[in-house]
């Protein structure tokens, strides 16, 4: 172990510009990787910001009894999903088109004989966590369930096109998202690559003298896949840093061009989000400097010394 | 020890750099390799250093077959041999106790034994006041002296040495020949040197010498004929031997 420590120590000493530059760019791409993982893990709740879903519109047929109409109620109003119910008659209804199509028509006009012909409704207004939350099939499954128990009900409206046009955008966008993050992770393998196939070159002198002295393959290559996993490592967590302090900043009321934070619907990248692409890169990190180190090896090349390999 | 048998080494087609060598030495032989340049002794030392492989023939030192060695094979001949490169290969970023401690660290010696034998072996080459210093504050009679101590201070059965008095003036090379010397009589060691320097053969008893020229081999000893590098000498009156 400590031999280890020792020739990575003296390959940052020697390599210092090659290494920091290995570090920068893969902290960069981690952190690309990292920042669009934070979007994809705050899409639902951005979306669902900007086209809430928290009131459902229930319309009943003709001539509902009262009996199944109290049923009705008392059942809503049992279900901790809504939070509140408000019955709107068919006049009342009338009234609220009439005053609609009026502006729509930008003039007075009479419609009194289709007083009768809008059906009662009532607006229920939804909880908060039916409502915001990435609960589509709940809201559905409540709708559905309505419909079953109550057949007296004609319709119920509750913004089906946009839950239709979100699941769409957010299918699509999670897609894009994680061909992003795969195509920034094998960039930061092109980049450890370059980083062993250049510290090699730079350091073939130093690894055939040792190959002169009998130092087994393991024990020259071994710091050197250590190292990638290091600078790895720690442009992981450099990543990390980066993407938490602006996630920071955009939750900062002062910063903030959304002002997100009040919705209270950013979180940061989730515990087991990072752990997950931490332990993607760490073995796409091991098992491609291996793959590098393993076909630099002179014994893979039928050479006899390292330097051998790079005349090749 | 050596086993050299029908041994050809060619780089371009049909131009064989060494032709049908032969050569057996035994455990505990002090053998000296001379030859002009272009001969052949580079070719023949890279070759039973393992560090080349031959076009045909079949070389075995230590037991160890140099055609067929596989991965750990090849670092555990190379550990069971000492070698000084005429051009040094010294690690350039480690001081020369550091140089000198390489092999006995690849070998998985204990840190204290590492650093007794390692001091011990400085002392021996005359550098104890260089200890810390890296090779390039070094000269090249001192550099030389670092891979002669790193080549010995495992105590390895055989010594390949190639041109190892060529940067020392004729004191040193006599304090180097000494060490080499030392480690023939007291431990045995199996010494194969290549040299141009006469000087240095000459004050050695119980050698052995071996010419190589235009890459055959031939050997002075009485009922063997003497090869043409010699025989000028010879006629010269030089009694070298």
């Amino acid at each position: 172990m400590w031999t280890i420590f020792c020739s990575i120590k003296r390959s940052w000493t020697q390599h210092f510009v090659t290494q920091f530059s290995a570090f920068l760019v893969m902290s960069l791409t981690y952190s690309a990787a990292l920042f669009i993982a934070l979007a994809v893990s705050n899409t639902e709740s951005l979306l669902h910001w900007w086209g809430q879903v928290n009131k459902v519109t229930v319309y009943l047929k003709h001539g509902v009894k009262t009996e199944d109409k109290e049923r009705f109620e008392s059942y809503v109003t049992e279900t901790k999903l809504v939070k509140s119910l408000s019955k709107v008659d068919s006049k009342e209804s009338s009234r609220r088109f009439k005053e609609r199509f009026a502006k729509i028509a930008n003039q007075k006009i009479s419609l009194d004989k289709i007083d009768e012909f809008f059906p009662e409704f009532y607006e229920l207004n939804l909880n908060q966590n039916l409502a915001y939350n990435s609960q589509k099939s709940a809201l559905t499954a409540f709708v559905s369930r309505l419909k079953v128990k109550f057949p007296q009900i004609q319709d119920i409206s509750f913004g089906q096109q946009w839950l239709q046009k979100y699941l769409s955008i957010l299918s699509s966008f999670k897609s894009i998202a994680w061909i992003l993050i795969a195509l920034f992770l094998i960039a930061s393998l092109i980049a450890s690559s370059s980083v062993i196939k250049t510290l090699l070159f730079a350091r073939r002198d130093e690894i055939e003298i040792l190959e002169f002295i009998g130092a087994s393959e393991f024990r020259i290559y071994i710091p050197q896949i250590v190292n990638v996993l290091m600078v790895s490592c720690l442009s992981f967590f450099f990543a990390i840093a980066i993407n938490f302090t602006l996630y920071q900043q955009m939750n900062s009321p002062s910063m903030s061009v959304f002002n997100l934070s009040t919705a209270g619907q950013v979180s940061f990248i989730s515990f087991g989000m990072i752990a997950l692409l931490f332990a993607i890169s760490f073995l796409c990190s091991l098992s491609y400097s291996v793959f590098t180190i393993f076909n630099l090896m002179p014994s893979r090349k039928k050479a006899m010394v390292i330097s051998e390999v790079f005349r090749k | 020890m050596i086993e050299l048998s029908h041994v050809y080494k060619t780089y371009v087609a049909e131009q064989h750099i060494l032709k049908n060598l032969s050569l057996n030495v035994n455990k505990g032989d002090f053998v000296f390799l001379m030859g002009p340049s272009g001969a052949g002794k580079t070719t023949l030392f890279r070759l039973v250093t393992g560090f080349e492989k031959v076009s045909s023939g079949q070389i075995r030192i230590n037991g160890f077959d140099l055609n067929k060695l596989n991965l750990n094979k090849r670092a555990a001949f190379r550990r069971s041999i000492g070698v000084v490169f005429q051009d040094f290969k010294l690690l350039e970023d480690r001081n020369v106790f550091e140089n000198v401690a390489l092999p006995l660290q690849i070998m998985g010696y204990k840190k204290w034994d590492i650093v007794e034998k390692t001091e011990k072996m400085i002392r021996k080459v005359g550098l104890s006041k260089k200890i810390n210093e890296n090779p390039s504050y070094l000269s090249g009679g001192e550099k030389q002296r670092v891979a002669i101590a790193r080549a010995l201070v495992h105590e390895p059965s055989l010594v390949i040495a190639d041109e190892p008095t060529g940067n020392l003036d004729w004191r040193l090379s006599e304090e180097i020949l000494g060490l080499f010397k030392e480690a023939n009589q007291k431990k045995g060691t199996t010494l194969l040197i290549a040299t141009h320097d006469f000087e240095i053969v000459k004050s050695t008893p119980n050698k052995r010498l071996i010419q190589i020229e235009k890459g055959q081999l031939f050997e002075k000893g009485e009922d063997q004929p003497c090869g043409r590098f010699f025989a000028p000498l010879k006629e010269a009156g030089l009694n070298i031997l």
